[in-house]
């Protein structure tokens, strides 16, 4: 009972503190505003598959030849005199898509894929400099555009072969000077932790604790972070400026734990044990002569794989598909294992360049190229032209390649295969 | 002989005081660099703390675009720009900190750091958009007056987030408006040159609201346009790069 009476008093006493802060007197808006987006969207994708690659034989791996997503992003906003902020993001998705590797289900659709990416609030107690925010949201840090290291949660929260949909948590940030320092916690148990999926599969027994903090003295930005998710990780980042034109930046992390992610099914291949260390160095680059951005960045990854592990792997799907092909519950298991996978994020040397307009071209076209090298032997490709017309339509083709030189590692699995896009959305937004 | 020294001694003495005072009477009469570039800054200067204002941008081949500049209260070097046209841009936020900038927009995990080349909208720098004052950043390294008006030489001083290298700014001698500034590189080459062309008094105080930028290379131009001035502005807590993404 005195409980309740406490509980019922630190609420009253909050919605007094909050109507106090939107006062005149206090110089925060009284203004209540909303915001409204909509965001239709239709992409195809064609795939080129190759049948003959000797680790993909009949499209095991179970690629489709085409598919065709339809979807619908809506965000709603709600802030109330600078003090409390709502927002909510999700899409729904409807997918076609077409293959032989079923043999009976050659074309399927699937149903409406619901998908909530952020339902956040935020309530600011600015004249502390603190902001407490609560609810589900995708937390990055880090400098680095193609390469991240210290992105721990949203690494952690990657479904698989999927979208980053962000974790449930709480977090307190203070904000000093140039300074901030912020703390996020997701307990251990929780109801909210549905798309969170930490290595070593101990599910919800252990709690997440993110601990960031951020400094920037001139043009110089510093941070660090703690993470724990049953295994306990650092990491470090800076930032800088030379010139007008050039951002030198560098990310690294340690842990007792693997850093790369590991895979769903755990029996195929164990990550090793011990301590790991990932680094990614890089630049971009803003010419004066001409409007272009270029990134470049390398990493490091002590725990990456290289040839022996791919072969591990390799070795064991084999094995895997030795009973009778025509089985589906083997090419259904096999490709569950495939798609679980963790595609392009193992090498340990990793060599990125990416190439973008760094202002709309004829003020309605934009563009980028992504060239990456994997090591021991791959080669990734991709890229994108996109139109925006009468300020709502974006209109957009891209392509992606990826290339084994020498038939050796990640890459490999997927040598020789493409893709092509052809993508358009619609955004409508309404604010009062 | 005795006479004659203390004569000797009490001319010096009097031509010391006449030139000193003279002098002093001059350095009380004549311009003064550092009042002249406050009273130009003040121009720009809408309230002493935190404020917002628009920032149209017109070009020269008919497109247009509004951001939202807010500065930080007590923090003339930390800003935030919000775009509310064109519609595709409706998302994006960008934070100034000094000479860094941090861009958030739709579909964005997380902010990104730009270099300055890249926030442009039409011939306006990032630099042109979030600073509103010379004094802080730039040492006078000369000044003259002729016609009416003066002209004074200033330099950028390190780490203060200047824009450009070196800036030749033409004020009216009488009341310290500014009238052109040509901005250069560090080996005095023109970049681009600004003619505040537009004033107007809002809340009983007359501020620069328009002002015409033309690119020096390739002679393009565009017409930006300064209103709906407030006192209000975001909290302290809303200008880092941590929070950038909440910003609305």
């Amino acid at each position: 009972m005195f409980a309740e009476r406490i509980r019922a008093a630190l609420v009253c006493a909050a919605i007094a503190f909050i109507a106090q802060g939107a006062s005149p007197e206090s110089g925060a808006s009284r203004d209540i505003t909303q915001e409204l987006g909509l965001i239709v969207s239709q992409d195809a994708d064609l795939h080129g598959i190759r049948t003959d690659n000797p680790l993909n034989g009949d499209n095991w791996q179970g690629k489709p030849d085409w598919e065709a997503t339809m979807a619908a992003e809506l965000d709603w906003y709600a802030g109330y005199a600078n003090r409390i902020q709502l927002s909510v993001n999700g899409d729904m998705e409807w997918r076609e898509w077409s293959g032989e590797y079923r043999g009976d289900g050659r074309e399927s659709r699937g149903g409406t894929d619901l998908f909530l990416d952020e339902a956040l609030i935020c309530v600011d107690l600015h004249e502390w400099g603190l902001r407490l925010t609560s609810g589900k949201t995708t937390i990055r840090q880090g400098p680095t555009v193609l390469f991240p290291v210290v992105d721990f949660l949203v690494k952690d929260t990657k479904l698989n072969d999927g979208q980053n949909h962000g974790a449930w948590t709480t977090g307190l940030s203070l904000a000093a000077g140039h300074a901030v320092i912020e703390a996020w916690i997701s307990p251990a148990n929780s109801w909210f932790r549905d798309d969170y999926d930490p290595p070593g599969a101990d599910g919800d027994e252990d709690p997440m604790v993110l601990a960031h903090a951020a400094f920037e003295s001139g043009v110089h930005r510093l941070g660090a972070l703690y993470y724990h998710n049953g295994a306990n990780s650092v990491g470090c980042y800076y930032s800088g400026q030379i010139s007008d034109g050039l951002i030198p930046y560098a990310e690294a992390a340690v842990s007792d734990g693997p850093l790369v992610r590991p895979f769903a099914n755990e029996w195929l291949r164990s990550a090793p044990d011990g301590w790991s260390l990932d680094a990614t160095f890089g630049a971009s680059w803003a010419p004066s002569f001409a409007g272009v951005t270029a990134y470049v960045e390398y990493r490091y990854r002590s725990s990456g794989y290289g040839d022996g592990e791919w072969d591990e792997i390799r070795d064991g799907l084999e094995g895997l598909m030795s009973p009778p092909p025509d089985y589906p519950l083997y090419y259904r298991s096999c490709g569950s294992i495939a798609s679980s996978l963790p595609y392009f994020d193992t090498p340990t040397h990793s060599f990125g360049l990416r190439l973008q307009n760094s202002r709309p071209i004829a003020d309605a076209l934009d563009c980028y190229v992504n060239a990456f090298f994997l090591a021991p032997d791959g080669l990734y490709l991709s890229g994108e032209l996109s139109l925006s017309a009468i300020d709502r339509l974006r209109v957009s083709i891209g392509a992606t390649a990826l290339m084994s030189l020498e038939d050796r590692g990640e890459v490999a699995w997927w040598n020789d295969a493409w893709s092509v896009r052809l993508a358009a959305s619609w955004t409508v937004r309404a604010y009062e | 002989m005795m006479t004659a020294t203390k004569v000797t001694l009490a001319m010096a003495a009097a031509l010391t005081m006449f030139f000193a005072g003279t002098r002093d009477l001059h350095a009380q009469s004549g311009p003064d660099g550092a009042s002249i570039l406050g009273k130009a800054d003040a121009y720009r200067e809408y309230a002493a703390s935190g404020f917002s204002f628009d920032f149209g941008v017109n070009e020269s081949d008919g497109s247009s675009s509004l951001m939202r500049v807010s500065l930080a209260e007590g923090n003339r070097d930390t800003s935030l720009v919000r775009y509310v046209e064109p519609k595709k841009y409706r998302r994006r936020v960008v934070l100034t900190v000094k000479n860094a900038f941090f861009v958030y927009d739709q579909g964005m995990r997380s902010p990104i750091r730009i270099t300055p080349r890249e926030m442009l909208f039409g011939q306006a720098s990032a630099g042109d958009i979030t600073r509103i004052a010379f004094s802080g950043m730039y040492s006078i390294e000369g000044m003259e007056t002729k016609d009416g008006r003066h002209t004074l030489h200033l330099k950028a001083i390190a780490d203060k987030g200047a824009t450009y290298d070196l800036i030749r700014l033409t004020v009216t001698a009488s009341d310290c408006k500014p009238v052109r500034a040509d901005c250069m590189g560090s080996g005095g080459s023109l970049i681009k040159t600004i003619e505040y062309d537009g004033f107007g008094v809002v809340n009983g105080k007359e501020l620069l609201t328009s002002f015409t930028i033309t690119d020096s290379a390739s002679g393009d131009s565009c017409k930006v346009a300064l209103g709906n001035f407030s006192a209000e502005t975001y909290p302290a807590s809303s200008f880092t790069v941590e929070a950038i993404k909440h910003v609305r």
